[in-house]
């Protein structure tokens, strides 16, 4: 957390609570006769202090999508309660927290037709800009986001990872006070989407902003102040990913083979730690890997095909705390 | 700290609220001519079939037509002349409007509706914007109106103008309020082929109400496109010494024709509240 006078030094930044989520859930209607309605989240809650770079990790289907609409003001939460800033979402201000509230989609929303600097004029009028300042803010940040050579190009020229900086250009038009992102580096190559990130972490750290970030890459959720891990549409865990990892053990022995079921049991009649399995490996939590692994596979006596010796990761803590693999894959995600 | 955080010392925010309505509309419709500059070929096809038709079905039909008896007769290219104008418009307008359709699939649309301004805003800029469109189309289709001998006033013109652009008003906020609940094009043709065809056949573009079969008289009668019809037929002659015969006068064509705009925009502002993604 940062101090009342660290926040202070930056003008306008916000305090206190961003974003606040109190029992939401949400049903997809029965697609048809017979069929069950899709529960897609199921009462949820959460917290982000204001200026938290703050990230929503789940796999696909995991409901973040629905939540992330949810969040932007594209559906009402009902039933729940979304507070922006302390206001709540139902509460009659909806065109000042959408004015508040800067959305990049996972889905391109520019028009590609339209050059860079009219994509940013037509979002700075819906957004009540006046001409002077739309002008004079999207040369500032056309500039920073390095696209000033290309504010007169029609976007469908423009690269796949200029397309999401003039998208992030764009959400940042209207000095937004917190930022919505819904897995912004979808279809990135690992370069740009690096880019990409530090570019986001050095607006936050600037300009003070709220980020609320979803993502289903596992690296990405490492470096967030805040992180929320969603499963089948509950919460399995929120805290930093510090805190999470401390709930996995310093360290992490991972064991395959063939007969899993044989080395777990082997494994857990003969030791005192958490020890589990998931699909074909077995997952031993502990302090001091380097000496205990000898006796892992001295308590064994089958064959075990690979060991490997790691510090916990996010992945680690979602393993954990839902008990089956971080399924990542490309396409559609409610 | 206090209960609400104000937007002040913020820019962007500080402003957002006082101005709404007039700068998210413009903006909108801007952007639909905008597009269609970038597209000539649009121009093209949109003038140059009903051209087409007016010329083949005009000439062929010049010398078997023949207006009801006890009326001065006009030639059927004259006759079918207006009818040429409002098929471009309902074809302009109706498709610029559909664009909504594209706008949802390219995902422009979901940054709109997330956005601080109203439904109905969104709605009006971009009827406004396909209106436009078709409504310059419809003029440089009248700039053929000396060539056909019409002895076009000054009032005549402006009576034109007036009834073509509450028409196509009309038409765009059809095409909008059609397209917002539609997920392709493809299923938009179908609309496009059973309704609005027939609306336009059933329009009195092509033959005079007057001297058709009982049931399509009162079909037309109840057909919105029919009074703007009626309307733009008297507007091009007004003041002229050729009067068309036409059923109802040009003030009660108006106001049918207005109060059909102003519904499809409610309408279909209101349609935009339904559907949110």
């Amino acid at each position: 957390m940062r101090s009342a006078e660290a926040a202070s030094t930056v003008a306008g930044t916000d305090q206190g609570l961003a974003l606040s989520v109190r029992n939401l859930s949400y049903e997809y209607p029965a697609a048809g006769k017979g069929r069950a309605a899709r529960v897609a989240l199921r009462g949820i809650s959460f917290d982000v202090p204001a200026g938290d770079f703050f990230c929503i990790l789940g796999p696909n289907g995991s409901g973040k999508s629905t939540l992330f609409r949810t969040l932007t003001t594209a559906s009402l939460p009902a039933p729940g309660v979304v507070s922006f800033f302390e206001t709540d979402l139902a509460a009659g201000r909806l065109r000042d927290i959408r004015a508040w509230i800067g959305v990049v989609f996972q889905n391109a929303a520019l028009d590609k037709k339209l050059t860079v600097r009219e994509n940013l004029t037509c979002h700075g009028r819906l957004y009540g800009m006046p001409g002077p300042s739309i002008a004079e803010k999207s040369g500032e940040l056309l500039g920073r986001l390095g696209l000033a050579d290309r504010s007169g190009d029609v976007v469908e020229t423009l690269s796949g990872g200029l397309q999401r900086r003039v998208e992030l250009a764009k959400a940042l038009l209207h000095s937004p006070r917190i930022l919505l992102m819904d897995e912004p580096t979808t279809g990135l190559d690992p370069t740009a989407r690096l880019e990409f990130l530090e570019l986001l972490r050095s607006h936050q750290r600037d300009a003070g902003t709220t980020i609320v970030y979803t993502t289903h890459i596992l690296e990405e959720a490492e470096t967030c102040d805040g992180l929320l891990i969603l499963d089948e549409g509950s919460i399995v865990a929120k805290g930093t990913p510090a805190e999470l990892k401390t709930g996995v053990g310093r360290e992490l022995i991972t064991m395959r083979s063939t007969e899993p079921e044989k080395l777990m049991a082997a494994l857990s009649g003969k030791f005192d730690l958490p020890i589990y399995r998931i699909d074909d490996v077995v997952r031993v939590e502990c302090d001091n890997a380097s000496s205990l692994l000898p006796e892992l596979l001295r308590a064994y006596e089958g064959t075990v095909d690979m060991v490997q010796l790691s510090r916990p990761s996010i992945g680690d803590v979602y393993v954990k705390r839902t008990g089956h693999r971080f399924r990542t894959g490309t396409g559609g995600d409610a | 700290m206090s209960a609400l955080p104000s937007g002040a010392g913020r820019p962007g925010v500080a402003t957002t609220t006082a101005r709404k309505f007039p700068a998210g509309a413009g903006i909108l419709c801007k952007r639909e001519l905008v597009h269609f500059l970038r597209q000539p070929a649009r121009l093209a096809g949109f003038i140059g079939s009903p051209l087409i038709f007016w010329i083949v079905i005009g000439s062929g039909f010049n010398r078997s037509f023949s207006y009801p008896p006890d009326q001065p007769q006009i030639s059927y290219l004259e006759f079918y002349f207006p009818g040429t104008i409002v098929l471009t418009m309902l074809f302009t307008a109706i498709f610029a409007s559909i664009s909504v359709i594209e706008d949802r699939h390219s995902g422009f649309l979901q940054g709109v509706l997330v956005a601080p301004v109203s439904r109905i805003s969104i709605a009006t800029g971009k009827i406004i914007g396909a209106a436009t469109l078709a409504l310059i189309q419809a003029l440089m289709l009248l700039l053929l109106v000396p060539v056909l001998g019409i002895g076009m006033t000054f009032q005549g013109l402006l009576a034109s103008i007036a009834s073509l652009a509450v028409l196509a008003v009309g038409l765009a906020g059809l095409g909008f309020l059609i397209a917002w609940r539609m997920d392709t094009t493809q299923g938009f043709h179908a609309v496009m082929n059973l309704v609005l065809v027939p609306l336009w056949l059933l329009s009195g573009a092509l033959f005079p109400i007057k001297g058709a079969a009982a049931w399509i008289e009162i079909v037309i009668l109840l057909n919105p496109l029919y009074y703007g019809m009626s309307a733009f037929r008297q507007a091009l002659y007004l003041g002229s010494t050729h009067t068309p015969h036409e059923v109802l006068s040009l003030p009660f064509n108006l106001l049918v024709i207005s109060l059909f705009s102003v519904v499809m925009i409610f309408l279909s502002a209101a349609s935009t509240r339904t559907r949110r993604t």
